[in-house]
């Protein structure tokens, strides 16, 4: 019966040699090229660290049941004012509203909310000239870490002829300033936004200069011209939650993530090419030493 | 030589019986049809293809009909009056629309009326075979939602996008493809164009192209079929037919617009106007009662020819029954009043126009009245229009709109309802008392003015968080703490409409609001008690220190909590059912009121109410809860391992051993 090759194993030499001698030398720096070039070749192409990182996440958005709207006639008339809040530089504020609605929907039934439905209604004297609707979210993010910001979403408007109905239109984003660490935000803002500590170009600022800020996007306004004073004015704003894109700059460990295999990758080729090389100057003598054979010893 | 290619363009494998009712593979019937694997679905999806074909059917010979050559002037309808024989109309049970066709489900989401057929419910159990008649389609009978597993809505079967053409010989398995085929078979790119039929059809109909805009849809007198839902209505008018119209509003609020009323829908809207003069014709009544209407367009066709200027006999056309109202449709009568303008200041003008139309399915209109709201005016104004339908049959004793079926309808009112005990031989009965008249949860709302309206209270609506602020004024000549008092009582007279009334506890509140839109039931278990957090205690004092009047301990707001959770069936996602409604009130306050000023004069004391309601889903986002799947009970025979483990302990115990491997290794590949 003729035999077949069904298995094989290498012969593992051993090359034995001085320590300070050129067999010693190449070999290390083979080893030390095999370690040290995969570091020049991915920092040449970009390093190695992810400098940031998207992350798109639908905050749980809700409304805070806070709103102030102020609606201007003439300057030398009081607007008329709508709101929650009580007070305003220690002044009462009278609300002039005589109904407000608000209605959160939540459209696909995956328990998030998806659209505010926000309506007032009040009696002039006069036909509005302005309006500035201040509305106040609570944004909780959950994925990357858990943080509730409170916002105020700005809307403004103003209106070129007499109306008794104005509808606004618009999605609610979370914009965010700049790039974050993944430890997540030093400043918190979850503390509750009152009207009685600032005035509102203040609040105003201060919302804007936060790292998160609510903005109302793609706005359209909707007015409805021709105005009696015996009728009552609705506003009606109808904003749409999107989803938030955070932008952050990646842990320590999500660096590690992706280093060692960028590492690996190239280190493996390297090693390999080292090792063959080796291989050929040890065994066609280009390098002199002690060979062990593995039959000689037994 | 002939050289045939076979492509495998896909295997039936599941759908092989469904494709062989097909005659010819159609790339877009294919793609229309889905696919599933549990047959008795299927069955629905194949009877709304086949309804879908009818109606086409329908239309195409429908829109040669309609296409005929507009009218260019509305013809002119001269009338006899013949004997004063009450005509008949005829009425056919046959639909006009193939689609309508009546529905027997449990749930019947657009019933909202009892005892009274809806238009367009198809599934209403109040509907007959006549009231069909007059339906134009069936309300959106909820799409059953299938189960993801088994139906699928993408296409199994792929189309034809090869540049070959495919064609079927028999029900085989495989699809055969020549490229031999003779040159009858390839596409003619070069087109001859002679005639303009050759050029319309070389034109690509799907590029969006300019439309012919100038032509407008004229309605045209359809004197052959009885009236349906969505007709135009007619009215004859200086001996012409031509449509029922009355005003809207257009890009503007103002009155620029017509708008052409339609059977049994019905409708309101207000516009505004502007010009306050003697030749404005629509802030007199003459404009919207002056004619006479059509009650069944065919009726007109057949009893009468042209003869000149002879007025419409009364029982074919159909005079109105005015009546002139005052203070918003409160008191109404039947003397009219005489309108006139001067200076930009009217009186005695309508201001609101309202039509009750009586009507019988496809048999016609019955009965129309029409209600003007008589007033002065000096600016501008709002000019409000209502039309209402009602049944011929209706017994108004009995209907009354429900706030959805089976659950509530977000924006529906909710309903409320009396608890009653009834004590008989010693035997305690509680039922709920469902009072007509005041049906709906309401609150106060302000007038112009700020005031709490004495007379209209807001109707609060399912799923709308509201606010609402009016004012009480109370003058007072005397102040102390009876006027403190009085305050208070007349507060809570608005905000809980004297239901407090000998309520000591708060379990003895007795005002319940349905669970669910459809109340059917007198059974307090069908209803909701409205929970109180306390009753409102009477521990006012009336003081009047420092020149400022104080009145403390009054209670001035309440905060409505409304829990709600969409109903568990999965066909009724829009409907909710109310789980319970608790009032808070608001803690005591001190308000205080400065002292008029002179001698003698009365005291106003200004109270703001405010009324809060919030609506609290506690429903959970639906889930979909897979059944865990069937045991498997594996067991090899004892010699199977036989010629590897001989010794009979051994195969025993390992036996054991496999057939758990065994058994997670099949519970892995199929699961």
């Amino acid at each position: 019966m003729a035999a077949i090759e069904i298995f094989s194993s290498p012969i593992n030499y051993k090359y034995k040699s001085k320590i300070c001698s050129l067999n010693f030398l190449a070999v290390l720096f083979f080893i030390l090229l095999s370690l040290i070039s995969p570091l020049f070749i991915i920092s040449n192409t970009g390093g190695y660290s992810l400098k940031n990182h998207v992350l798109m996440e639908k905050p749980g958005v809700s409304f805070n049941y806070k709103y102030l709207l102020l609606a201007n006639k003439d300057y030398n008339i009081d607007p008329v004012v709508c709101s929650t809040f009580k007070t305003y530089k220690d002044n009462e504020i009278k609300d002039d509203c005589i109904l407000i609605k608000v209605r959160e929907i939540d459209t696909n039934i995956d328990g998030k909310k998806d659209i505010l439905k926000f309506e007032a209604h009040f009696y002039s004297d006069q036909a509005i000239k302005s309006l500035k609707l201040l509305l106040f979210f609570n944004f909780q993010l959950k994925q990357l870490f858990k943080t509730t910001v409170e916002s105020i979403a700005y809307l403004t408007h103003t209106l070129n002829e007499e109306v008794q109905k104005v509808h606004f239109y618009g999605d609610l984003i979370l914009q965010q300033k700049s790039l974050l660490s993944s430890e997540g935000l030093y400043e918190s803002y979850n503390r509750s936004i009152e009207i009685a500590d600032y005035s509102i170009d203040e609040l105003l600022m201060q919302n804007f200069n936060r790292k998160f800020a609510a903005k109302i996007t793609n706005k359209y306004v909707m007015e409805e011209a021709g105005y009696t004073n015996d009728n009552v004015i609705i506003i009606q704003a109808e904003l749409a939650y999107r989803d938030h894109l955070i932008y952050y700059q990646p842990s320590v460990w999500e660096e590690l993530k992706w280093i060692w295999i960028q590492y690996l990758s190239c280190f493996l080729v390297l090693a390999y090419i080292a090792k063959h090389v080796l291989i050929f100057l040890f065994s066609n003598r280009y390098l002199n030493c002690y060979i062990v054979t593995p039959w000689k010893n037994k | 030589m002939f050289l045939i290619k076979f492509i495998f363009i896909f295997l039936y494998l599941i759908s092989n019986d469904f494709i062989s009712h097909i005659k010819s593979v159609y790339a877009k019937k294919v793609e229309e049809t889905f696919t599933c694997v549990n047959e008795t679905e299927c069955v629905y999806i194949l009877e709304e293809t086949s309804s879908t074909t009818v109606e086409n059917i329908y239309n195409t010979t429908n829109s040669i009909i309609s296409s005929s050559t507009y009218p260019t002037q509305t013809p002119k309808f001269q009338l006899v009056p013949t004997t004063q024989v009450p005509h008949k109309i005829r009425f056919s049970n046959e639909a006009r629309n193939q689609s309508v066709y009546k529905i027997d489900s449990d749930i019947c989401e657009c019933d909202l009326t009892v005892s009274s057929c809806d238009i367009n419910c198809c599934c209403d159990k109040n509907c007959n075979s006549f009231h069909l008649t007059v339906f134009s389609y069936c309300e959106s009978h909820q799409p059953e939602l299938f189960d993801k597993r088994y139906c699928y809505n993408r296409n199994f079967i792929q189309r034809n996008n090869t540049p070959f053409i495919l064609e079927k010989l028999a029900n085989n398995l495989f699809c055969i493809l020549y490229d031999n085929l003779p040159p009858t078979y390839d596409i003619n790119y070069e087109v001859d164009i002679k005639t303009a039929e050759d050029l319309r059809e070389v034109i690509n109909s799907n590029r969006p192209t300019w439309k012919w805009t100038d032509q407008i849809y004229i309605p045209e007198y359809n004197t052959s079929s009885p009236y349906q839902d969505g007709d135009v209505m007619w009215i004859i008018y200086n001996n012409y037919i031509q449509p029922f119209e009355i005003l809207q509003s257009g890009f503007t609020a103002l009155c620029s617009f017509k708008k052409t009323l339609k059977y049994l829908r019905n409708w309101k809207d207000q516009c505004l106007q502007t010009e306050l003069i003697d030749t404005n014709k629509f802030l007199f009544p003459m404009a919207f009662n002056n004619f006479t209407i059509i009650p069944s367009p065919h009726l007109l066709n057949e009893t009468y020819i042209l003869v000149s200027d002879q007025v419409c006999p009364k029982n074919v056309c159909l005079t109105l029954t005015n009546y002139y109202c005052k203070n918003y449709w409160k008191t109404c009568s039947n003397n009219t009043l005489l309108g006139s303008c001067s200076n930009g200041k009217c009186y005695n003008i309508v201001t609101g126009v309202k039509y009750l139309i009586i009507h019988n399915g496809s048999m016609g209109i019955n009965h129309v009245d029409v209600y003007f709201n008589i007033g002065n005016v000096s600016q501008h104004f709002y000019q409000q229009f209502e039309i209402i339908y009602e049944w011929v049959e209706l017994d108004k004793e009995k209907s009354f709109s429900l706030s959805g079926n089976p659950g509530y309808i977000m924006g529906k009112p909710l309903i409320i309802g009396t608890l009653k005990v009834n004590k008989s031989n010693n035997i305690e009965t509680k039922y709920i008392n469902f009072n007509r008249t005041s049906s709906f949860l309401t609150l106060p709302i302000a007038t112009k003015s700020g005031e709490c309206n004495k007379i209209d209270r807001y109707t609060l609506a399912f799923g709308e968080d509201i606010k609402l602020k009016c004012s009480i004024f109370l003058h007072t000549n005397n102040f102390g703490t009876a006027s403190c008092i009085e305050l208070q009582n007349l507060t809570m007279h608005f905000l809980m409409q004297d239901t407090l009334f000998n309520v000591t506890q708060t379990d003895q509140y007795n005002i319940y609001v349905a669970k669910s839109g459809n109340f059917s039931s007198n059974d307090s278990t069908d209803w909701a008690q409205i929970l109180l957090d306390r009753i409102p205690q009477n521990v006012i004092v009336g003081q009047f220190v420092n020149g400022r009047l104080y009145c403390s301990g009054l209670i001035t707001s309440i905060h409505l909590n409304i829990l709600y959770s969409a109903l568990s069936k999965p066909e009724t996602l829009n409907n909710h059912i109310i789980v319970g409604v608790g009032i808070t009130f608001s803690a005591e306050s001190n308000i205080s009121w400065s002292k008029c000023l002179y001698e003698n004069c009365s005291d106003i004391l200004k109270v703001d109410v405010i009324s809060y309601v919030t609506f609290h889903d506690i429903s959970k986002p639906s889930k979909y809860y897979f059944a865990g799947g069937p045991n498997l009970d594996i067991t090899l025979p004892y010699d199977f391992f036989y010629p590897f483990l001989s010794s009979s302990t051994c195969v025993k115990l390992n036996n054991f051993l496999i057939s758990i491997v065994w058994g997670m290794i099949l519970h892995n590949l199929f699961y």
